[in-house]
């Protein structure tokens, strides 16, 4: 009960005037972030630390936060309406997403990502509140060993994204491969660098998931004869008939709890991320869900079990900073970095030495949620407008945006180049009908996988054993084998389908 | 009719996301360029700076040597009487950064982000650029390395884990930040002088390797102590040697290297260069600046928010360190045969 009376002690803090305002800034300024691909949110925080420097810690904070779980918010608005993923998280929102647009359904779909961010952050919020110390433990169990069956089961969901499974496998071992690109941190030798020393840290991600996507899209979009550009018609854009309806949300419904679930676990996980969350939720609802056979078809579970993941993330996220004062992702490194700034040292103490400060920060988080959906809701109005305009003008808008945004990820003018390179790729991808998003994930996981799986077998010394040696790398990698085989069977049982009804 | 009119309220609210978009993204120039202070400094007679100056640095926003140079440059434009921006360019370990850096003209305008991984980059030849092509002006800061166990491990002092080191060689899991890196080197600088075999585990940042240890899946990690600093705090992690010189302030109850008779002192520096060819008086100029910097309160605060020991070293100091860490480091390199085979 404490926690509570705590929590309301800082919701006291969280309702005064200042407190709204510098939540609903910092949530402003995320959603917009969010929406631009490019520009992430550690960058933004970066960037405005030294703003905030003078102001209340506690509103400090609660403005930087809301930048943080704001931008996952902002996230689908592209991916659903332009096919352009502005963050990593928001790739697999693509799938489904943007197919929906296409149907006309793009209100539906900004309306249950907005919803189901919603109902995810908060749970995970509540998660966060009431059990971050069990949560705190358990992701203290993942080592080496750990993370390397998880990244396997991650690329076992690979096969989950594409009908066409071969295809499929094909792209995620080129994503595996070009994942490899860069310096390799265990022996420190670089690889398939070249020589160009802009090759040295890998390929910048942002500007090849804009290229396979948005660029790849628009190519394609040129080279087609019929009719592009406003193909939605007869769809009415009044809030009410764009929102999900009731069948919507009992689609949804269970696609969002389980998101959440996945997304926040993997969140608690130091460096995981967002997008191993997003697209492993994808793979649940490929596994379990009710409509898993028209999953990539254009469904609203492919949008709700993602984005409730990938938001569930950054309430999972917060657990490791505050628990033991190490932050797991970059975003939360520069939260970090900036309570301290403010003499404040992250970690446990903060509950002990400064528990009004923290609770009030943790309440604006409730309210910032709430803020969230009511500030999305009206836009998605705004936003659907965007499908109106005819193809020749969006187009070179946004390019425009691509450009800008893969340059500003390290205002490195090479960044632009791999942009249009993967663009090209993109474009033949779907000339051929391969799959672009299982080569995403296959370049998300290449590096941790194969550094994971080198650096168990150098604490074994070389024993494989290690992989089964614990409770949870043992579970998954039983898991892994379960999924491995039921894809293999279903790969089986499918061509043998088609050889039948060919013969 | 109505149709195209909503159509160009979208284009014109799309133009102006992305002048937006600019804006963040070209980030604080706008926003030092508009500080009073720049304009009521003392100016100096000597011309020098006569317009504002660029600070680059070569990670990302936000990481430590992002924010040591946003500290430093908001300090030193009252000094100098000008605005500072600051950008960051990041890629090829700095390679980036410098290759830029290189294409300025040497007048002193664009100043760059220096750090003692410059000098294994530079060892490791993973960067296209040579110490003499850049003018070392001067280190500000710097962090020590630790050996780090935790609170229920039977090693209670540095000389237990030498020993059993020395008895089981390669017989406990130990880890840090990177490979063939900084810490690997204190490391390896500890077999050398004590004579043990050890199996490194690089992890990807510092923090990671904390983690590992907390939860039991490595031994020992060799860190930088203010990464752990709750745990050290709370007696969950415990520091068996620090490789400064003198105690640390911020760690006063773990012993030196050298205390216990090895004499390990390494410390991960940062600092400012500038390109080859800049005139000698211009880098005085930026030193005067910035030793009155180092003096203010302002920034000793920082110094200690963060836990950074204070390391100055003027420009010929630096320089004579930064080529006598290359030859240490390339023999570390060969030895561990992270060079490249020629």
């Amino acid at each position: 009960m404490e926690v509570l009376n705590n929590l309301l002690t800082g919701f006291g803090v969280a309702l005064t005037w200042q407190g709204l305002l510098y939540t609903l800034i910092g949530v402003t300024v995320g959603t917009l972030v969010g929406v631009l691909p490019g520009l992430g949110p550690s960058a933004t925080l970066a960037l405005l630390l030294p703003v905030t420097f003078g102001l209340d810690p506690t509103f400090a904070i609660a403005m930087l936060a809301g930048i943080y779980y704001g931008a996952e918010y902002g996230g689908s608005t592209t991916s659903i309406l332009l096919n352009l993923p502005g963050e990593a998280g928001s790739v697999v929102t693509c799938l489904d997403g943007n197919l929906m647009a296409k149907k006309g359904r793009a209100g539906a779909a900004l309306g249950i990502a907005a919803f189901g961010s919603f109902i995810a952050g908060t749970i995970g919020l509540i998660a966060f509140t009431f059990m971050a110390h069990p949560l705190a433990k358990w992701s203290l169990s993942f080592g080496p060993p750990e993370y390397s069956m998880l990244m396997m089961l991650g690329l076992v969901a690979a096969a989950s994204l594409s009908r066409d499974k071969v295809k499929g496998l094909v792209m995620a071992i080129l994503g595996l491969l070009l994942g490899t690109i860069g310096t390799d941190t265990v022996s420190g030798s670089e690889r398939f660098t070249f020589g160009i020393a802009n090759l040295m840290s890998g390929l910048s991600f942002i500007p090849v998931i804009m290229g396979l996507f948005a660029v790849g899209d628009i190519i394609n979009n040129f080279t087609e004869t019929s009719e592009t550009g406003a193909s939605v018609t007869g769809v009415s854009y009044r809030l009410r008939d764009l929102l999900p309806t009731r069948e919507d949300w009992s689609y949804s419904i269970w696609p969002i709890i389980r998101g959440t679930v996945v997304g926040f676990l993997l969140g608690t996980l130091p460096g995981s991320g967002a997008a191993v969350a997003a697209f492993l939720a994808y793979s649940v609802e490929r596994a379990v869900g009710r409509r898993r056979q028209l999953l990539g078809t254009g469904i609203i579970e492919g949008v709700a079990a993602p984005e409730s993941a990938n938001n569930a993330v950054t309430a999972g996220a917060m657990i490791p900073l505050f628990s033991f004062g190490i932050p797991g992702t970059p975003t939360t490194a520069i939260l970090a970095g900036a309570l301290m700034m403010y003499g404040l040292q992250p970690g446990p103490f903060l509950f002990v030495n400064h528990a009004s400060f923290i609770w009030a920060v943790i309440a604006t988080m409730y309210i910032g949620n709430v803020m969230l959906l009511v500030l999305n809701l009206p836009l998605i109005g705004l936003w659907v407008q965007l499908l109106k305009v005819p193809f020749y003008l969006l187009a070179p808008v946004v390019l425009v945006i691509t450009v800008i945004g893969a340059f500003s990820v390290n205002n490195n003018i090479f960044d632009v180049w791999i942009l249009l390179i993967f663009g090209f790729l993109g474009y033949l991808a779907k000339k051929n009908k391969y799959p672009v998003a299982p080569l995403v994930l296959g370049m998300i996981i290449s590096k941790k996988l194969e550094q994971s799986l080198r650096r168990s077998l150098l604490m074994s010394l070389g024993d494989l054993r290690i992989f089964v040696s614990s409770p949870i790398s043992l579970a998954l990698s039983i898991l892994v084998a379960v999924a491995l085989l039921a894809t293999i069977f279903s790969f089986f049982k499918s061509k043998k389908g088609v050889r039948t009804q060919g013969a | 009719m109505k149709r195209i009119v909503q159509v160009r309220k979208l284009v014109s609210s799309l133009v102006v996301m992305l002048l937006l978009l600019s804006v963040l993204a070209g980030c604080s120039g706008s926003k030092t360029s508009t500080d009073k202070t720049a304009s009521t400094a003392p100016q100096q007679k000597s011309g020098y700076p006569t317009k504002p100056i660029t600070f680059v640095v070569w990670s990302s926003a936000g990481s430590p040597l992002d924010l040591f140079m946003r500290k430093l440059a908001d300090l030193t434009k009252k000094e100098l009487g000008q605005p500072i921006m600051v950008e960051n360019r990041t890629g090829g370990n700095g390679a980036a950064a410098m290759a830029y850096v290189n294409s300025q003209p040497a007048d002193g305008y664009t100043v760059l982000s220096t750090t003692g991984s410059l000098t294994f980059a530079i060892a490791k030849e993973s960067v296209p650029f040579k110490a003499d092509d850049f003018i070392f002006v001067k280190s500000f800061q710097a962090e020590p390395s630790a050996i780090a166990v935790r609170k229920d491990s039977p090693l209670k002092a540095l000389e237990n884990f030498i020993d059993y080191m020395k008895k089981h060689p390669n017989g406990l899991k130990i880890g840090g930040y990177a490979s063939g890196g900084f810490h690997q080197y204190v490391l390896y600088r500890l077999q050398q002088k004590a004579n043990f075999e050890a199996t490194w585990i690089p992890f990807e940042g510092g923090a990671d390797a904390v983690t590992n240890l907390l939860g039991g899946h490595i031994d020992v990690a060799v860190i930088t102590p203010s990464t752990a600093l709750n745990q050290v705090q709370s007696g969950a992690i415990r520091l068996l040697a620090i490789s400064t010189d003198k105690r640390s302030p911020y760690f006063p109850d773990v012993p030196t290297f050298k205390e216990k008779g090895y004499d390990i002192v390494e410390m991960l520096w940062r600092g400012v260069m500038v390109k080859k060819g800049t005139p000698a008086e211009l880098i005085q100029r930026l030193n005067q600046a910035f030793d009155k910097v180092a003096q203010n309160p302002d920034w000793k605060k920082y110094m200690t928010d963060y836990k950074q020991e204070e390391y100055l070293l003027d420009s010929q100091g630096l320089t004579e360190l930064v080529k006598r860490e290359i030859a240490d480091r390339r023999a570390f390199l060969e030895k561990g045969g992270f060079l490249k085979k020629k």
